[in-house]
């Protein structure tokens, strides 16, 4: 989607003709509030490879232009775009004269959308965050309300998965081999030196990258290319973090051909919106370029953004009655100040050498080499033979006695009885909400010989990721241009069990007690070994990639209608390299495990058709494979070399557009479909009544889930209305309504290392197919819509209110628990029903919860001066100014996975383990306060 | 005019898509669920060493006063007829089913598990019977046919499940009981041994 606004300026333009001059145009850019000229403003002709940047005096000039209707697009960070069409005549010079940019507000905005980037749902290892970052930025109607209105309640645009899109850094892809998302915490903190961003919704064309179908992001760290000056901002907020403060300084090009852009960042909190929720983060970036001669340049980019933060629990409702909705179970108190368990390290350069050819005046070749390395780490505690140290553990909570049932009759409630009432109004949890690190310390302090039997580790990932790619952009004719791109990538990923503290305790025996004899070593090359603080220990794994794909884009722009096809292909190939010989699987799980190679195409096209120049119908359409995860591909990667057998993903997707580009009033509607075929998730818990009862533990295990040959399908429409009531005051109403299911029974098999043996090195065990045809998929509203009103005061203040509805937004739900498994009885030999079972009862049980629908009003408002040379600005916002509370997300516990575990923890009315969910923030501030100069 | 037209027909098409398309959840089904018709472990009310009282089942001394009792092991509930210590010269106990409509399918099935405990003598039996015109309270005016089931001998292993096999009874029709008879003797040590039964099943 072309992101453009018309220029409110064109009637102000003087067309001025002189005779005997080169073919061309050329104007002069100033800041619309003091009149300066701007320099390193983007200049281009749309659909040519006519690109340049204002000099000093603010001009720029184009000559040997084609004559026609050209349209001529001037941004720059900050500013708000303008697109100016201008009629070209052979042998003239069209001078547009003063060009007046005008401050963009969405820009400071953008500085305040914490939520959506920084949080991540649920407790994944990943290091990715799950939640749609690219959402920023953007000019289109719709997309910014589902970024700065929608974001904080976790909207999905289309409903896709970040791992749909594409983020790049200068043309570099940045999405993660492991599981495809983008580590947002790898550049944040440093907005205003990734402000320079270009964006593609859907599946139309990016100039770097054929995408996903989600849409594209580009991020230009160019050095040139940043507006000289510098930029100092603070802020406080009381939403992820408390403050911020950052500084950036932009050279601008000097007459030796050097450019620089350094720019800090560092936020904090000591306690964020959520209870023991600490944040530490610092961000340094320093971009620098040379320019060789008129046709090269080289540039460099270093990146380094460090992020450590506490995370919160997702909670039940009982436990969120008991406790509130910004209650987290991972903290505890020690000496006075609130410890989190569970930390998200993240700590991962970037360095980038980029050089670009300006081969003529028609093609361009930028060619990048990226070196990424560092670390993930993210902090839980583990406990050996002693008993599980979660406040919110099920055996502390009043439903562990009022969900009880007689063990001999399971119809037979014993929940009310005068014991178990007693029982539960003297639950631990009622006293005892807290995590209690003192416990864990005398108890280490009490073994035998001093070992620790609890313990703090990470999961750790560290990651040496090379990238070469190269993008040639060439304009084939006049109406004819040309995209192309390969990309290399070697990844070498190290993940690990990294002990941090020991908690009192003189060391750790490395060993499984869920195990017996040898069974329980991590590796039988070094058994029984003893670890102390920074010795890696339980599991160790090198993940291998070589990953390779090329795409060609042609673009058509005629005078009615403009297409383009484009096509890519990729090859994935990822091993396993254990480097601990697990007791468990001694055969398979040390050395390099096979290669498993996926080759992958796509093609997609499109066209936009120009009913006038203000009425506008695109079509999109793309057909794809796409490789699965590396994260999806070995299922039990801790332990084995094991991999599933994973057919590539399907990605089908289309969509229609008709869009109103008119003076006072811009609308887009489009109807979207998208389909994806084959696709894997993976899962851990610990189930009970699983298995056969073949050992009289009721069939419980610590599983691996795996679901695969999901088809999942997503239908809609997606409507942005923005309408310029008078010159001061603006209009927006958008709307999204989204039917996003699954379409399919996908497979489910469930990873149980009880059951390995000699003989069986893979003990999967195969649940046949869940019925999940029809269930809406989880992850943020499927409808929501915006009302919004700004006025924006010509003395350079402005305000901003809007409304929202969110609605449709469903439950995570279990596939294991609708597997046919779910009838069977563990207890019976010939696998028959649940005597009690019923149909009725299954569908009352199986009922995909739907989060109650919520309304959020949101403030902003902005102001700012100019002082001498400077420019001083505050801008505020309130978000969900009435304090809603409400749900974002939620996940089924598997833990009952079978119809008389779950039917009688159900009825109940105290289930032991219910739901848990994730809450959105309250009413929650932003104020920033900024100077450039 | 032509652009209003192909404005009006993207509009229907993008509107007919969404909103005509019917609800999602209309498609979901349960998993597959095959109920059998009869499912019986005798859980239901357990309360152990007491007269078992499972809903539908009925539980009938002809003769003395014992009755079938709840009983466990490790946590496995059964049915229990013994007469030891009743006291009594002759203890007769039915444990009948509810009733099953045999016309409601084809090819019924009946399996059950049965065991013995300290049964010495064929006097002191355990008969597998059905009824197709019991009333549902006077076992003696009823007809109970005998079923061909393996049960527990006087050489059988106490407390050791036996197998019924599967007993076919598509052959008989109308509206039946199964029923559990076990004869025996409070004051004939040789006649006071128990039987135990567990998870009948009647399927098709």
């Amino acid at each position: 989607m072309k992101k453009l606004v018309i220029s409110t300026l064109f009637v102000l333009q003087a067309f001025l003709a002189f005779a005997q001059q080169p073919t061309g145009i050329t104007g002069r850019v100033v800041d619309a509030k003091t009149q300066k000229p701007l320099q390193n403003v983007v200049a281009s002709i749309l659909n040519t490879n006519f690109t340049q940047l204002t000099d000093a005096r603010g001009v720029f000039l184009f000559t040997e232009v084609a004559k026609g209707s050209q349209l001529l697009q001037i941004k720059s960070v900050g500013y708000k775009d303008q697109m100016l069409p201008v009629e070209i005549f052979t042998g003239q010079m069209i001078d547009l004269g003063v060009l007046a940019l005008e401050e963009d507000q969405s820009s400071e905005q953008q500085l305040s959308l914490i939520t959506i980037t920084e949080n991540d749902l649920g407790d994944d290892n990943s290091g990715s965050e799950s939640t749609s970052g690219l959402l920023q930025a953007s000019r289109d109607s719709f997309q910014q309300a589902a970024a700065f209105n929608w974001g904080q309640a976790r909207f999905r645009i289309r409903g896709l998965d970040n791992e749909y899109g594409t983020t790049m850094i200068n043309g570099v892809t940045m999405n993660k081999i492991y599981d495809g998302r983008p580590q947002w915490s790898n550049w944040g903190g440093l907005n205003d030196a990734t402000r320079n961003q270009e964006f593609t919704m859907g599946s139309s064309p990016s100039d770097y990258t054929f995408g996903g179908i989600l849409g594209t992001q580009e991020i230009n760290t160019r050095a040139s290319i940043y507006r000289p000056g510098s930029r100092i901002s603070f802020s406080g907020t009381n939403t992820n973090y408390n403050w911020r403060v950052m500084g950036t300084h932009a050279s601008g090009m000097n007459k030796d051909g050097w450019a620089f852009v350094i720019s800090a960042g560092r936020r904090w909190a000591k306690e964020a919106y959520f209870e023991g929720t600490d944040y530490s983060a610092n961000s340094l970036f320093a971009s620098v370029e040379k320019k060789i001669n008129d046709h090269h340049s080289l540039n460099f980019t270093s990146i380094y953004a460090q992020n450590s933060r506490g995370k919160s629990s997702p909670n039940t409702d009982e436990v969120t009655r008991i406790a509130g909705v910004k209650y987290n179970s991972y903290w505890g108190w020690q000496d006075g100040k609130k410890r989190n368990s569970r930390d998200k390290d993240v700590e991962e350069p970037i360095l980038m050498l980029g050089h670009y050819w300006k081969i003529n005046d028609k093609t361009n070749l930028n060619t990048n080499v990226m070196y990424q390395t560092g670390q993930i780490g993210n902090s839980r505690i583990d406990y050996q033979g002693a008993r599980n140290p979660d406040p919110t553990y099920y055996g502390n909570l009043p439903s562990y006695y009022t969900s009880r049932y007689n063990i001999d009759d399971y119809s037979d409630w014993q929940g009310d009885t005068p014991e178990n009432i007693a029982l539960a109004n003297d639950a631990k949890f009622l006293t005892n909400r807290q995590l209690d690190w003192d416990f864990l310390y005398k108890t280490n302090s009490e073994t035998h010989d001093g070992n620790s039997v609890y313990i703090l580790y990470e999961d750790r990932t560290d990651d040496k990721l090379w990238t070469a790619n190269t993008v040639l952009n060439s304009q084939l004719a006049d109406n004819i241009t040309m995209n192309g791109g390969a990309t290399f990538k070697k990844l070498k990923s190290h993940n690990f069990q990294n002990l941090l503290d020991l908690l009192g305790g003189k060391y750790f025996e490395d060993y499984d007690n869920f195990q017996d004899g040898s069974e329980q070593q991590s590796d039988l090359n070094f058994p029984k070994r003893n670890v102390v603080e920074g010795d890696t220990f339980g599991y160790n794994y090198n993940l291998l990639a070589t990953t390779f794909d090329a795409f060609t884009q042609f673009k058509f722009t005629y005078k009615k209608a403009d297409f383009y096809l484009a096509q890519t292909f990729a090859r994935n190939e990822y091993q396993r390299e254990g480097l601990y010989k697990n007791g468990i699987y001694p055969t398979n799980s040390f050395g390099k495990g096979d290669k498993h190679i996926y080759e992958n195409f796509g093609f997609k096209g499109g066209l936009t058709y120009k009913l006038t120049g203000r009425h506008l119908l695109t079509f999109n359409g793309a057909y794809m494979t796409k490789a699965p995860a590396l994260r999806n591909v070995f299922p039990n990667a801790r332990l084995n070399n094991n991999a599933l057998e994973l057919d590539s993903e399907n990605v089908t997707s289309l969509d229609a557009s008709y869009i109103v580009r008119a003076p006072k009033l811009k609308t887009r509607l489009t109807a979207y479909y998208s389909n994806v075929k084959h696709a894997t998730e993976t899962s851990f818990f610990f189930g009970e009544g699983i298995f056969d009862d073949e050992t009289s533990d009721g069939g419980d295990a610590f599983v691996a889930e795996t679901v695969t040959n999901i088809e999942k399908q997503n239908i809609g429409a997606e409507l942005g209305i923005e309408y310029q009531l008078t010159t001061t005051i603006k209009l927006t109403a958008n709307a999204a309504y989204g039917e996003h299911t699954y379409n399919n029974n996908p497979n489910v098999s469930l990873n149980n290392d009880n059951l390995a043996s000699p003989t069986n090195t893979n003990p999967v065990v195969d649940f046949g197919t869940a019925k999940l045809k029809g269930y809406r998929q989880s992850g943020g509203p499927q409808t929501a819509a915006s009302f919004g009103i700004e006025y924006r005061d010509p003395h350079f203040w402005w305000i901003g209110a809007n409304g929202n509805y969110l609605a449709d937004n469903y439950m995570d739900v279990s596939a294991l628990l609708r597997t046919d498994n779910f009838f069977k009885n563990p207890m019976d030999a010939n696998g028959d029903p649940f005597p009690e079972a019923t149909q009725e009862r299954a569908s009352e049980l199986l009922k995909q919860q739907k989060f109650d629908e919520f309304y959020l009003v949101n403030l902003t408002g902005g102001k700012s001066w100019k002082v001498g040379n400077q420019t001083f600005g505050i801008f505020a916002s309130i978000n969900n100014v009435l304090d809603t509370k409400y749900k974002t997300g939620g996940f089924e516990q598997a833990r009952n996975a079978n119809f008389r575990e779950l039917n009688q923890d159900v009825s109940s009315g105290t289930p032991a383990f219910g739901p848990k969910y994730f809450y959105g923030n309250g009413r929650t501030y932003f104020v920033n306060l900024y100077i450039n100069f | 005019m032509k652009t209003s037209r192909i404005i009006l027909m993207v509009g229907m098409m993008v509107s007919g898509l969404v909103f005509n398309s019917c609800s999602p959840e209309d498609d979901i089904k349960t998993p597959e669920l095959k109920p059998l018709i009869v499912n019986e472990d005798f859980a239901r009310g357990f309360v152990d060493n007491t007269t078992l009282g499972v809903p539908g089942w009925i539980n009938i001394a002809e003769t003395g006063t014992a009755k079938y009792k709840y009983q466990e092991y490790q946590h496995n509930a059964y049915a229990e007829f013994t007469s030891y210590q009743s006291g009594e010269l002759v203890n007769v106990g039915w444990l009948i089913s509810p009733q099953i409509d045999l016309d409601k399918q084809e090819g019924e099935k009946l399996t059950f598990e049965a065991s013995q405990s300290y049964v010495s003598s064929a006097s002191n039996s355990l008969e597998a019977l059905i009824s197709t015109d019991f009333d549902g309270t006077n076992v003696t005016t009823a007809t109970w046919q005998h079923l061909n089931a393996t049960l527990p001998t006087t050489s059988s292993a106490y407390f050791a499940w036996i197998k019924s096999g599967v007993i076919d009874l598509s052959g008989y029709t109308g509206k039946a009981y199964i029923a559990f008879k076990v004869k025996g003797s409070g004051t004939n040590t040789a006649l006071d041994g128990g039987y135990q039964i567990d998870n009948v099943k009647v399927f098709n």
